[in-house]
C-alpha cells in the first residue's frame, strides 16, 4: 500500500508523516505520535472513548480516516494543559471526583471543552446533549454534569471579573 | 481521637493522570518485537471438531505462530470450584464463540487474515439453550459428558456440587428453615409468581486485552486488564499445567472497569501458548467489542419462581423459592453465583420458614460469571416485586411492609447469623422521605403516567477462605508505599487505602504511594469483587502500617531514651507520646549510604507484612444453616441499599422515563464520602440499564445485538437531570471494618431493578416480571391489565 503523507496540526504542533491512507485518526494518533490519551472503545463510534476536537468540533476520531484531517487542527487530551496548569475542566474533573475508572474522561472532557468553546453558559440540559455521544459505565454522569457545570460557571465569574 | 484522613473528600490519587491522558492502561501497552494475536472462534453452539487444518495460516508471511488443542496441555480450571474449561476448545465446542485455534502475527490485521484461512470441519451435535429443558434428566444434549470426572476444589464448593440424575445440572444449593407448608397455612395472603431476568453484558469501557510472554527458562510474565491478578494466576496454572511460582501477573495502574466481568480468563492463557510457539516474543491480544459481548462473562439470565406467604398485616410467614441460573457452556464462578442467589434471601428480610433450592446449568451460550451483585440482583427482582405486590392486595404502604420485616441489629437471619451493622430502617426512611410523598401518589399528564417505587436491597461480602496481604514500606523521607495486589478498576480503592495508611501514620496523602500490582513484588489478595476491598485491604493496610510503626519504633527507641511502646509518628517525626518535644526524623532511624540513599542499620528495611482473614461458619450442605455454637456469620458483612424511583410511563408507546432518583446506602462509615457518592450513583449507570434497556438476545445460542447500537447502555439522557438524584449515605459503624467502614461497590446496584418495576406498577397497574422493562412488555403488561379489568366488568 502506497504511503501519502499527511500534513496535520496536534495540539498546537506540526507533523508531516507518511501514513498508511487506510488508518484512522484514532490510530494515527495512539499508533503514530503514540498519544494513547486518545482511548478506543468500540471502533464505531458509539462509546465516544476516541473523542477529540477537530477543527473546534468535538469528532469521534475512529469514525475517521487520518487523512481527512489533512491540514487541519486536532487537539486530544494531552493538549488540554496549559503547562503545568490544568485546563479548568480538567481540574473540575478531578475535585468534582468525575472521573473512575477513567477510559471515558479524556473523551468525556473534549466533548465539554468543544461546549463551553461555543456556549459559556450551557444548562444540564445542553451539558448532557453535548456528551450524549460518550458513555461512561461506572459513574451515573452525575458528576460529570456537576463538573462542566461548576467549571463553567467558574470561568464566567472569573471573566466577569 | 479526631481523624484527620478518613470521612474526608480527598481527590482520588489516580485522577491527575487520568484526567490529562497520561494514564497507562493496558490496552496502551506496547512491547519491543511484540507480535499481535487473533483467536478463531465456534461458529456453532455444540459441535464435535472433525478436523483442523492450519496449512494456509502457517504459510501467511508476516504469521509467526498458529496453535490449536495440540500446542495445550490437557489440563482444564474454573474458578468457582469445577475445573471444566480449556483454554482452547478440546474435542469439541460448547457455544458460539469457544476458541478453537489462535494466530500471532506481526500486525493484528494480519492476525486476523490468518484466522480467516484456518478451516476447521464440525460434526454439529444437538443443543440445548432453554435452561428448563437442559435441567431435566434428559435433556437433549449433555454438554459436558465428562462433568463426574472432572476435578473439584474446596470443601465450600464441593459441598454444593450436588448434581444427581441432572446431567446438565452442574450445582444445587439450598437452604432449609422452619416448616414452609405451616407457614403457608398460618398465612392469610400467599402469591406465587415467576420472575425472569436476562443475560446481560458488564460493558467495560477498557475491552479486555493482554500480552502474554514465556521466557526462555520457562517464566511465564502476563500483563492484562484485569480485577484478581492472583486468580489469574491460579486460573493460568492450572490451564497450562505449570507452578504458580513461575507466573508473573503484572496489571498497569489503570484498569478501564471490570464489575466482575475481569476476573476470569479471556485471552491470557492463549497469548502465554501463541508466545512460546512464536520464540517467546510477547503477544497482545484485545478483544474488540463484539468479541466482549460474545467470548467474556455475562451476568446469568435467570428463571425464579417465588411464593411469598404473609398475615394480615404483612409479616411474611414463610417463603419457597426456586431458581435455575444458566450458566452457558462452561460453571466459571458459577458455583459461588448460584450459592450466592440465597445471600439475597439471608440478608434482607426476617423469613421463620424458607425453602430454598438454586440450581445451576449448563447450556450451550456464552459463558456466565461474576458481575456485580454476583447472584444477588436477580432473586431481589422477584423478593421486592412480591414485597410490593403484598402491600398493594393488604392495602399497605410498600414503606410499611418492609420497616415490619426487615431485619435489624442483633437479629437472626434466615441461615443463623446474627446480624450485625444494619442500615436497612434507615435506609429505606431517608428513601421513602426524598421519594417524597405517599409511594401511591399519581399524577397523570395526558399519556404520561407517573408513579413511585422503592425496594430494598443487600450484597454480603464473602469470607472463608479469603485474604488480603500487604507490605508497606517506609523510606527515610517518611514516604509510604503500599504494595497489595487488589486493582483499582475505577471504584477507587488506592485512594481510600491511601486515606487509611496517611491516618495510621499521621501524614499527608501526597506521602503515600500505592504501587500498581506486579505479582513478583506485591504479596497476594483473593480477588477484587464481592465488595471486599475496602474491608478486607483496608484492614491489611492497617494491621501493616502498624507493623511498620513497630518496627520503627524498635529502632528509635535507643535514640529517644523511651520504650517503643511510648513512643508515636506524625508528619514523618517519631515523638515520645508524653513529651511532643522529644522528637527525630524518620531519617534518623537509617544510616547514611554515601553513593546511594541511605539504608537501615539492621533489618534490611522497614517493610511492615499483614494479612488479613475473617473467620466464618461454613453452612449445612443440606440446610445452609450455619452452626447453632459457631460464630454466627457466613458472610463478612452485609451492606443494606434502598433505592426509590420515580417514572413516567407513556402508556401509548410503553416508554419509561426516570424521573426522579433516590438512593441511600449503608456503608458502615465512609472512608472518602464522594468516591461512596460516585459508587452510589453507579446505579444509574448499571441498575438503571438492567432495568430498562440490558438485554443479549439469543437465537439458537447466536448472540444477535453483540454491540453498542443494539445493545444500549444508558447515555447522559437516559438519567435523571442532577437536581433529582439524591444520594444519602448511612453509617452503622462495623465493628470489624476499617475504622468502621463497610464495601458497597455491589450493593449499590442491588435495588433498582425492583424499585423500576414498583414504580411502573405505581403509575400504570401493570405488574412487569420479565426484565429489562422495554416499551413492548410494558406496553404488553397494561394491555394485559387492560384485558383483565375488562373481563372483571
Amino acid at each position: 500500500m502506497l504511503k501519502e503523507r499527511l500534513k496535520i496540526f496536534v495540539n498546537g504542533r506540526y507533523y508531516e508523516i507518511d501514513v498508511d491512507p487506510r488508518i484512522t485518526l484514532v490510530e494515527f494518533l495512539r499508533n503514530e505520535l503514540g498519544l494513547t490519551g486518545t482511548k478506543e472503545g468500540c471502533g464505531y463510534g458509539v462509546c465516544g472513548a476516541c473523542t477529540v476536537i477537530l477543527q473546534g468540533k468535538a469528532v469521534k476520531s475512529c469514525l475517521l480516516l487520518a487523512l481527512h484531517a489533512m491540514n487541519k487542527e486536532v487537539l486530544t487530551i494531552e493538549g488540554m494543559r496549559e503547562g503545568d496548569n490544568l485546563h479548568p475542566l480538567q481540574e473540575a474533573f478531578l475535585n468534582n471526583m468525575a472521573v473512575q475508572c477513567g477510559f471515558c474522561s479524556p473523551g468525556m472532557i473534549l466533548s465539554a471543552k468543544a461546549l463551553l468553546d461555543e456556549n459559556s453558559d450551557p444548562s444540564e440540559e445542553e451539558i448532557r446533549y453535548a456528551i450524549v455521544g460518550n458513555l461512561c459505565r461506572c459513574g451515573g454522569y452525575v458528576k460529570i454534569v456537576d463538573a462542566i457545570l461548576k467549571c463553567a460557571e467558574e470561568r464566567r465569574r472569573d471573566i466577569g471579573t | 481521637m479526631e481523624l484527620k484522613y478518613i470521612g474526608k473528600n480527598f481527590p482520588n490519587i489516580n485522577g491527575f493522570e487520568k484526567v490529562t491522558g497520561e494514564a497507562k492502561y493496558c490496552y496502551d501497552l506496547v512491547l519491543q518485537n511484540m507480535l499481535w494475536g487473533k483467536i478463531l472462534r465456534s461458529s456453532f453452539p455444540h459441535a464435535r471438531i472433525a478436523n483442523i487444518n492450519t496449512e494456509k495460516a502457517k504459510r501467511l508471511p508476516g504469521v509467526r505462530a498458529v496453535v490449536t488443542y495440540k500446542d495445550f496441555p490437557e489440563c482444564y480450571y474454573g474458578v468457582g470450584g469445577i475445573k471444566d474449561e480449556s483454554l482452547i476448545a478440546r474435542g469439541k465446542v460448547r457455544y458460539i464463540g469457544d476458541p478453537v485455534a489462535a494466530v500471532a502475527a506481526e500486525d493484528e490485521s494480519l492476525a486476523e487474515e490468518a484466522i480467516d484461512l484456518i478451516e476447521v470441519e464440525y460434526e454439529e451435535l444437538p443443543a440445548v439453550f432453554d435452561p428448563e429443558e437442559s435441567i431435566r434428566e434428559n435433556p437433549p444434549a449433555v454438554i459436558h459428558e465428562d462433568r463426574d470426572k472432572y476435578i473439584i476444589l474446596g470443601s465450600m464448593t464441593r459441598s454444593i456440587i450436588a448434581w444427581g440424575s441432572r446431567p446438565n445440572v452442574f450445582c444445587h444449593s439450598k437452604i432449609r428453615k422452619g416448616n414452609v407448608e405451616k407457614g403457608f397455612e398460618k398465612a392469610y395472603l400467599v402469591l406465587e409468581d415467576r420472575f425472569t431476568t436476562p443475560m446481560v453484558s458488564h460493558v467495560q469501557l477498557e475491552p479486555h486485552n493482554c500480552i502474554a510472554q514465556f521466557n526462555l527458562n520457562g517464566k511465564l510474565t502476563v500483563w492484562a486488564s484485569i480485577q484478581s491478578p492472583y486468580m489469574t494466576i491460579q486460573q493460568l496454572a492450572d490451564a497450562l499445567d505449570i507452578p504458580h511460582s513461575r507466573i508473573r501477573v503484572i496489571t498497569p495502574k489503570h484498569i478501564g472497569g471490570g464489575f466482575g466481568g475481569k476476573i476470569e480468563l479471556t485471552a491470557e492463557g492463549i497469548c502465554a501458548v501463541l508466545s512460546r510457539e512464536a520464540n517467546n516474543r510477547p503477544v497482545k491480544i484485545r478483544l474488540t467489542r463484539e468479541e466482549m459481548f460474545v467470548c467474556t462473562t455475562v451476568r446469568h439470565p435467570m428463571i425464579m419462581d417465588l411464593k411469598t406467604g404473609v398475615t394480615k398485616d404483612g409479616t411474611i410467614t414463610a417463603m419457597e423459592f426456586r431458581s435455575i441460573a444458566n450458566t452457558g457452556a462452561y460453571s466459571g464462578i458459577g458455583v459461588i453465583v448460584v450459592r450466592n442467589v440465597g445471600r439475597a434471601f439471608s440478608g434482607q428480610y426476617k423469613i421463620p420458614n424458607l425453602k430454598f433450592d438454586s440450581y445451576g446449568v449448563y447450556t450451550n451460550q456464552t459463558k456466565a460469571g461474576a458481575f456485580r451483585g454476583f447472584g444477588v440482583p436477580q432473586p431481589l427482582f422477584a423478593i421486592e416485586s412480591h414485597m410490593d405486590m403484598i402491600a398493594s392486595k393488604l392495602g399497605m404502604d410498600p414503606l410499611e411492609i418492609r420497616l415490619k420485616n426487615i431485619l435489624r441489629e442483633g437479629d437472626t437471619n434466615v441461615i443463623g447469623e446474627r446480624m450485625h451493622s444494619v442500615g436497612s430502617e434507615e435506609c429505606l426512611n431517608k428513601v421513602a422521605r426524598y421519594l417524597g410523598g405517599k409511594s401511591e401518589e399519581k399524577v397523570s399528564k395526558g399519556v404520561w403516567k407517573r408513579g413511585k417505587g422503592i425496594a430494598l436491597g443487600n450484597k454480603y461480602s464473602s469470607g472463608g477462605f479469603m485474604g488480603s496481604c500487604c507490605f508497606v514500606k517506609v523510606y527515610d523521607d517518611g514516604t509510604i508505599e503500599i504494595r497489595q495486589s487488589g486493582t483499582d478498576i475505577g471504584q477507587g480503592q488506592n485512594t481510600v487505602l491511601a486515606q487509611i495508611a496517611a491516618e495510621e501514620f499521621d501524614t499527608p496523602l501526597h506521602n503515600i504511594i500505592v504501587v500498581p500490582v506486579d505479582t513478583d513484588y506485591n504479596p497476594l489478595d483473593s480477588m477484587t469483587g464481592s465488595q471486599r476491598q475496602t474491608f478486607y485491604m483496608g484492614n491489611a493496610v492497617r494491621l501493616a502500617c502498624n507493623d511498620a510503626k513497630r518496627q520503627i519504633f524498635a529502632l528509635a527507641s535507643k535514640k529517644l531514651n523511651a520504650s517503643p511502646d511510648d513512643l508515636d509518628i506524625s508528619n514523618g517525626r517519631i515523638f515520645v507520646k508524653e513529651s511532643q518535644n522529644t522528637s527525630i526524623p524518620i531519617s534518623d532511624i537509617f544510616i547514611p549510604g554515601g553513593f546511594t540513599p541511605s539504608y537501615l542499620p539492621e533489618g534490611g528495611e522497614i517493610l511492615g507484612k499483614a494479612t488479613f482473614r475473617y473467620a466464618m461458619d461454613s453452612q449445612d450442605v443440606e440446610t445452609g444453616q450455619c452452626p447453632v455454637n459457631g460464630l454466627r456469620r457466613a458472610v463478612a458483612f452485609y451492606t443494606q441499599v434502598a433505592h426509590g424511583v420515580e417514572v413516567e410511563v407513556n402508556v401509548v408507546t410503553g416508554q419509561v422515563k426516570i424521573t426522579k432518583f433516590v438512593a441511600a446506602a449503608d456503608v458502615g462509615r465512609a472512608i472518602n464520602p464522594m468516591l461512596v457518592q460516585g459508587q452510589i450513583e453507579a446505579a444509574l449507570s448499571q441498575g438503571v440499564g438492567s432495568a430498562l434497556l440490558e438485554e443479549l438476545f439469543l437465537d439458537k445460542g447466536k448472540i444477535v445485538n453483540p454491540n453498542l447500537v443494539d445493545y444500549k447502555i444508558p447515555s447522559a439522557l437516559c438519567v435523571p437531570q442532577n437536581k433529582d438524584v439524591k444520594t444519602v449515605i448511612v453509617e452503622t459503624y462495623h465493628m470489624d471494618g476499617p475504622f468502621g467502614a463497610k464495601g458497597l461497590g455491589e450493593a449499590v446496584i442491588t435495588p433498582t431493578l425492583p424499585a423500576v418495576a414498583n414504580a411502573i406498577y405505581h403509575a400504570v397497574g401493570a405488574r412487569i416480571k420479565e426484565a429489562p422493562f422495554m416499551p413492548e412488555r410494558v406496553l404488553s403488561a397494561i394491555k394485559e391489565k387492560t384485558s383483565k379489568n375488562n373481563e372483571c366488568i
